[in-house]
């Protein structure tokens, strides 16, 4: 773990790519899950 | 998987001819090549036959046909397992291609049908706003496009002066 931010860059970057390979299955079930957490938080935004 | 069953109900509507051909494009569509990229709804682009006796191309049948089989509508939408699902026709020739040459692929032995990497790129530059500009973006980062592809879908489409300033705008500072 580091806090220099060019190697967090570097490892967001990797994450990211390495979710664009998962199965197209599990990246829709993400995306399921981000869209109800979306939903939650303007829900409670709105409160 | 409720996007599962989304998929199923436009294969069947599909499959009774009450749309000629469909594909996933949007946020659901990038997903296919990308990180999952979060999003509100659906982008079904379709294409069907204008009403016999009418030059328009109207949505109701679409309506019509998945109302009856429990879908709601709300708005511009119809919700479909929780998921409000929009269907667009096509915009212009960028999107007829996009469209005929959809490629098909399988979600858990469910056939579908899906924009390619490359003319969800070029629609997302032609539709120039911040949330295509980053997804732009993340398609290039990839590297999941064929340059060749994506080039030639450009001068195609009139598409390689917007192409040029987004590079400028960020890619080359």
């Amino acid at each position: 773990m580091t806090f220099e931010i060019a190697q967090i860059i570097k490892s967001k970057q990797a994450y990211r790519a390495q979710l664009a390979t998962r199965p197209i299955a599990e990246k829709l079930r993400i995306l399921e899950e981000l869209r109800k957490r979306t939903l939650a938080i303007a829900a409670s935004r709105r409160k | 998987m409720n996007l599962k069953t989304v998929l199923l109900e436009i294969n069947a509507m599909e499959a009774e001819g009450i749309v000629d051909r469909y594909a996933i494009g949007g946020a659901v569509g990038a997903t296919f090549y990308l990180e999952p990229v979060a999003t509100f709804d659906v982008d079904i682009f379709i294409s069907f036959q204008a009403q016999p006796g009418s030059l328009l191309i109207s949505p109701e049948p679409v309506f019509k046909y998945l109302t009856e089989r429990g879908a709601r509508i709300e708005g511009e939408y119809l919700i479909i397992a929780d998921w409000p699902v929009q269907f667009l026709p096509p915009t212009g020739p960028l999107v007829e291609e996009a469209l005929a040459e959809a490629v098909e692929v399988e979600v858990e032995e469910v056939r579908t049908r899906v924009f390619t990497a490359e003319h969800l790129a070029a629609i997302a530059l032609q539709t120039g706003r911040p949330k295509d500009k980053a997804r732009l973006l993340q398609f290039i980062e990839s590297g999941t496009l064929s340059a060749d592809r994506f080039q030639n879908i450009l001068e195609r489409h009139a598409l390689a002066g917007s192409w040029k300033k987004f590079e400028q705008q960020f890619i080359e500072s």
